[in-house]
């Protein structure tokens, strides 16, 4: 019998440098929604695209758009042009999959995330710039294939993507409730930086340019 | 939470009898229930307190070896069991379903209540898993150390969602498991079930779980997504023998959680059960009638290397302060220097 289900995520979360935490976040849940629709950057739901969980560790935002290539096989401080940023990423080792998804999401039959996994990983992610603690802000994350230098990918975000304290088994269901829209893969990494960061970085060129140019 | 208990002995005069062990039996153990209910859009942190029916007690003749995995071939007229009529095998069609995953259960002896997972038996022979800690060294039978000296065993089927909890709690009820968190402390839980309303499935694999087996000696979440408080009852064969849980630490110089139950359907006091704990060591107690999820604990017992105290006051337990029926409780073991164990293993109170 297929009924809409549950996924999780479990993260490391580590409370002191002796202990290790974890908290299993679900994005189904039986009687409630499942997560479907997750796609490839043609907006194709697609099975067997892996993904994870970015952490906004330092409440600043998400690099979205700008971040350089990861492993993802491995948690670890994401990059933006090669300076270490504060958003934390941990892999689910999991993979998008066949839906088996019954009512409003029934006609969808591919991206969906239903696994549930105890991922282990750094417990205590203090560097390099704030700590990754409960009510920290997250997105999904998704990769067409493995990151590299143009690898499209996709983050997803909810006001209720919040991180539970450790310990804690936490359903974000409600976010999926209702026909799931197809969510593309329209990132892509190490990609061009953001108009702010283009600003910046035009602002920068025109001192170096006027500088040049009074010597 | 209210949890009303019923030591029911409705089978108590045929176990009583005195009915000897070393034959294929038709005794029972006494039954009962215990009753639990979990507030609207709130968790409980329930265990199971009673075991499931034996389909046969009876006493070892000899075993192949003391490691895992082990056959015992038990004494007396053969039972003339199916082949394998102890092994999950399910669901194929009807009629040839076989859908309860047994256990042995050693029923005296120095390692009574050890546990072993069958995984085949023939006629008058059972072979089972034990867990990577446990062999059977010590074990007597009655080729080794004589007629009436073999241990007692008990094979029973493991409880399930479906057989402990029903399979027609609301749609959105879940079920949450602690087995195999891994070392440290404040673990999620592992496996996540979820009612449909007919059935459980796992949020792993969307399998149906109706059927999937339960580790004794665990706690569990139940957390109920309705609007509504949940009533249920534990039915089960009251124990009529010691409960054994290992205690770990899964880590070098790490604290460990382990969530637990006490297999008893009345309450236990804790300073009476035998826990054997070092300073340091600590037992959280759930409030089961507090509304709320993941909630913290509402007790905190510790122990100070001599006697368990009330880790708020400072207060000496008494007989006072149980473990009850049905409630499940967390346990930190303090931490080793490396992965070690220590094996728990406690009659209740009503075999004293």
């Amino acid at each position: 019998m297929n009924f809409k289900f549950l996924l999780g995520a479990a993260v490391i979360l580590g409370s002191v440098q002796i202990s290790t935490a974890t908290v299993t976040l679900q994005f189904g849940q039986t009687g409630v929604a499942r997560a479907t629709g997750f796609a490839n950057n043609g907006g194709t739901p697609t099975n067997g695209m892996r993904w994870g969980i970015v952490i906004d560790s330092a409440g600043d935002g998400f690099g979205a758009g700008g971040y350089d290539v990861f492993s993802q096989e491995a948690n670890g401080f994401l990059s933006i042009g090669s300076v270490t940023d504060d958003d934390y990423y941990v892999t689910t080792g999991l993979s998008t999959n066949l839906a088996s998804a019954t009512g409003a999401d029934a006609a969808v039959t591919a991206g969906a995330i239903t696994q549930l996994s105890n991922i282990l990983g750094p417990s205590f992610p203090t560097s390099p710039a704030g700590n990754v603690t409960a009510s920290d802000a997250f997105r999904i994350i998704w990769f067409e294939s493995a990151p590299s230098n143009g690898t499209f990918y996709g983050m997803m975000g909810d006001a209720s993507f919040l991180l539970p304290a450790d310990g804690n088994t936490t359903s974000f269901a409600s976010a999926f409730v209702g026909n799931d829209p197809n969510k593309p893969a329209n990132l892509q990494f190490g990609a061009v930086p953001e108009p702010s960061r283009l600003m910046l970085l035009g602002i920068g060129l025109v001192g170096v340019f006027a500088r040049r140019r009074r010597s | 939470m209210k949890t009303s208990r019923l030591f029911s002995t409705i089978f108590a005069a045929s176990l009583l009898a005195g009915t000897s062990f070393a034959q294929t039996t038709a005794t029972s153990d006494p039954v009962g229930f215990v009753n639990v209910t979990v507030p609207a859009n709130s968790d409980a942190v329930l265990a199971v307190p009673m075991n499931r029916t034996a389909a046969f007690k009876g006493v070892i003749q000899s075993i192949n070896q003391t490691t895992s995995p082990v056959t015992i071939t038990v004494a007396g007229t053969s039972p003339a069991w199916g082949a394998n009529q102890f092994v999950f095998n399910g669901p194929l069609d009807a009629g040839t379903d076989q859908l309860n995953t047994y256990a042995v259960q050693l029923a005296s002896g120095a390692k009574e209540g050890m546990i072993g997972k069958v995984t085949a038996n023939g006629g008058n022979t059972v072979t089972i898993q034990l867990d990577a800690a446990d062999d059977f060294t010590g074990i007597t039978t009655e080729v080794a150390n004589g007629t009436g000296n073999g241990d007692h065993i008990d094979i029973m089927p493991f409880w399930t969602p479906g057989s402990l909890l029903g399979t027609t709690l609301p749609a959105a009820t879940e079920f949450l498991g602690f087995e195999g968190v891994g070392a440290g402390v404040n673990k999620a839980a592992t496996k996540v079930y979820g009612a449909t309303g007919s059935s459980w499935e796992d949020g792993d694999t969307s399998d149906d779980v109706t059927h999937s087996p339960l580790q004794f000696g665990y706690a569990f979440v139940l957390r109920n997504n309705g609007g509504t408080l949940l009533s249920l009852s534990f039915v089960g064969s009251v124990p009529m023998s010691a409960s054994r849980i290992r205690i770990s630490t899964l880590g070098s110089s790490i604290d460990q959680d382990q969530r637990f139950g006490f297999m008893s359907p009345i309450p236990e006091p804790i300073i009476s059960l035998g826990i054997p704990a070092v300073a340091g060591d600590i037992i959280f107690g759930f409030n089961n009638a507090a509304t709320g999820k993941n909630k913290a604990a509402s007790i905190t017992y510790a122990y100070d290397g001599t006697q368990w105290v009330n880790d708020e006051t400072g207060d000496p337990l008494t007989a006072a302060d149980t473990l009850q029926p049905g409630f499940g409780y967390l346990f930190r073991k303090f931490r080793t220097i490396s992965p070690t164990s220590v094996v728990w293993q406690r009659a209740p109170s009503y075999l004293q």
